[in-house]
């Protein structure tokens, strides 16, 4: 299990579950500063290769940068074609109604699921 | 998970650098003394044994020493240990065993001057130990403790004068002297005999010089060491100088750097902040229309970010009204924005309703696309809606917050999502599967708002948002009022809801009644 810590946040990648779970409020101040998130999500890709699912049911807020580091992340995967992505999504936070939808349209062949 | 060290800042290490030859002397000093004491005491009870074959106070001898030898030999142990780097020095360890070797020193160095068999060899002999052990804690632990040690030390030895009274006299006697009275008490003289029973009732038995001898070579030798690391520890000092300027100078430049750093940073700040304000229409731009009231605020976040509205009217009297917000702050997302509003108002500004929103939003994605990922190698990207307000109707395209509608027939706020009307702009080469526009009717009186994010996500000191719920209850409620007082009423309600609170985000609000009669 590795753990990245991003201000109020938390990711925890569970290698053999191939989940990734976001918690908390993740709002660094900046794109720069996303760039561990980056990374931490690029190493957990690449040691789930197959497929990977992302858990943002506990993830209260996530601010624009944010969101443009995860759809980044999305858009990285479909020009890899690889890992096959499914995300969790909580309909009763506000940023999740509006944004999480969007990932499917970057790349099709990702899943939502609540 | 790995936890990192801090890293230190330089000046730190140079403040380390210029302390680290005085507490190593501080350490060698301690353990020095420790094993200097750890030997004198064997050595007593070694030569007690050995020479009378008996301990002369076995409580003392039996109870008190060894608990003695063993204080001082956690502290040796650990010193030596931390000395050679087999482990870290602890701070609360590094007091303990300073605080504990002095401690039990004192209590010895009392014990031996009221308890002693001799109070009057004593003061001969044992107020040398005070006079080193004032050097010594002074150096190890400070000069507070110094003055304690002299404190103490002098009241204990003015007890011991009193104790043996002022008439009382040392009478030393020759070699010969010694001899002859040694002879008697080999012959049992009764006269020898009765004067060293009577002396030994008051504890002033004859001692032998080699006894003397000994006790101050110990002294010597505790003296030594402390003063031989002590002068060593100035040259130390001396030695590191160099590196300690070394690295102040280094510690100066990154200084200097962060200054003008933060320097460039605040005039990016003003740049992009001034961007953002020239940019926004004027007031008397927004009054141009005869059937439409329109009024717009944008209050920046302390670190600028990236809103922006637009109004460009067109020449059958209806408008394009646009808002949105670019990812991240500062001075790159203050160029995204004047970029955006002048491909918006190239596209759009008058003539604009010969294009339809959709391919004008489609044309925005492309020269965002462009511009910032191809030429800023950036990631940046932005919501952004626009509204063409025509007679009694609405046309809304792009993806953005939701738009709100107060309906005057029904006196009720209306929420309309834009979620399906687009996708980010500048994020991918073309959006056009997911740009759509949709039709809503705008009646005379009805009203539309238009905000950005930082409105709903305004936070109080409690970490709550303002929230869309808030905005709805608010905006219905003030419904009644001009666009210009609505805008300042609902600007009023964030600064009191989120009160000494910093806005994090710049918050925008657009608001448009439709007046025609």
């Amino acid at each position: 299990m590795k753990k990245l810590i991003a201000g109020e946040s938390t990711i925890t990648f569970e290698e053999t579950e191939s989940l990734l779970v976001f918690e908390g409020s993740m709002r660094l101040a900046n794109m720069k500063e996303y760039d561990v998130v980056t990374d931490f999500l690029k190493e957990s890709s690449e040691t789930s290769p197959q497929n990977l699912t992302m858990d943002l049911r506990s993830l209260k807020f996530l601010n624009s940068s944010g969101i443009t580091t995860l759809s980044l992340f999305i858009l990285t995967c479909k020009k890899n074609n690889q890992p096959q992505i499914t995300v969790l999504k909580n309909d009763n936070i506000s940023w999740q109604q509006k944004s999480v939808t969007n990932f499917k349209k970057l790349w099709d062949d990702v899943e939502i699921k609540d | 998970m790995r936890e990192e060290k801090p890293k230190m800042d330089v000046l730190q290490e140079a403040s380390q650098m210029l302390s680290e030859p005085s507490r190593n002397t501080k350490r060698r000093i301690l353990t020095g003394f420790n094993f200097v004491f750890i030997s004198a005491l064997l050595l007593h009870l070694i030569i007690q044994l050995v020479e009378f074959g008996k301990l002369p106070d076995p409580t003392r001898d039996l109870i008190l020493y060894p608990f003695i030898i063993i204080i001082n030999l956690i502290s040796a142990v650990y010193n030596v240990r931390v000395l050679w780097g087999k482990r870290e020095q602890v701070h609360w360890l590094n007091r303990f065993t300073a605080w504990s070797t002095i401690g039990i020193s004192l209590l010895l160095a009392l014990l031996i001057v009221h308890n002693s068999i001799n109070t009057a060899t004593s003061i001969l002999v044992d107020f040398g130990f005070s006079v080193i052990m004032i050097f010594i804690v002074g150096t190890v632990i400070g000069r507070k403790a110094a003055i304690g040690w002299f404190a103490i030390a002098s009241i204990s030895l003015f007890i011991a004068y009193q104790n043996l009274g002022k008439n009382y006299e040392y009478h030393l006697l020759t070699l010969e002297e010694v001899n002859q009275f040694n002879e008697a008490l080999s012959r049992n003289n009764p006269e020898a005999v009765d004067r060293l029973e009577f002396l030994r009732e008051h504890d002033l038995a004859p001692l032998p010089i080699g006894l003397f001898v000994s006790v101050w070579f110990i002294f010597m030798v505790t003296l030594f060491v402390a003063v031989y690391y002590e002068s060593n520890m100035i040259s130390k000092v001396l030695g590191v100088i160099p590196a300690v300027i070394d690295k102040i100078s280094i510690a100066s430049r990154e200084k200097n750097k962060l200054q003008n750093e933060n320097m460039r940073m605040g005039l990016e700040l003003d740049v992009a902040r001034k961007i953002q304000m020239t940019l926004l229409p004027k007031k008397e731009e927004l009054n141009q229309l005869e059937t439409f009231e329109i009024a717009a605020r944008m209050d920046p976040a302390t670190e600028v970010g990236g809103d922006f509205y637009e109004v460009m009217v067109q020449d059958d009297n209806s408008a394009i009204l646009s808002i949105g917000d670019v990812t991240d702050h500062g001075l790159q997302s203050g160029l995204v924005m004047l970029m955006v509003q002048s491909t918006l108002r190239t596209i759009l500004d008058t003539g604009g309703t010969e294009v339809s929103l959709t391919d004008a939003m489609n044309q925005i994605n492309t020269v965002m696309y462009r511009n910032i990922r191809n030429r800023m190698n950036d990631i940046r990207n932005l919501t952004i809606c626009l509204v063409h307000i025509k007679d009694n109707q609405a046309t809304i395209c792009g993806q953005h917050e939701n738009l709100l509608k107060y309906n005057h027939k029904t006196q009720k706020v209306e929420v309309i999502p834009t979620d399906d009307l687009g996708l980010y702009v500048g994020l991918i080469d073309n959006i056009e599967d997911y740009v759509q526009e949709t039709k809503i009717e705008f009646d005379d009186n009805d009203i539309l708002l238009l905000y950005t994010d930082g409105l709903t996500e305004a936070e109080n000191s409690k970490g709550e948002f303002f929230g869309e719920k808030r905005l709805i209850e608010l905006f219905g409620q003030h419904a009644s009022e001009s666009a210009n007082e609505l805008v300042d009423t609902i600007f009023d309600e964030i600064y009191r809801f989120t009160g000494s609170q910093n806005i994090l985000d710049d918050i925008s609000l657009m608001i448009v009644k439709n007046t025609q009669k």
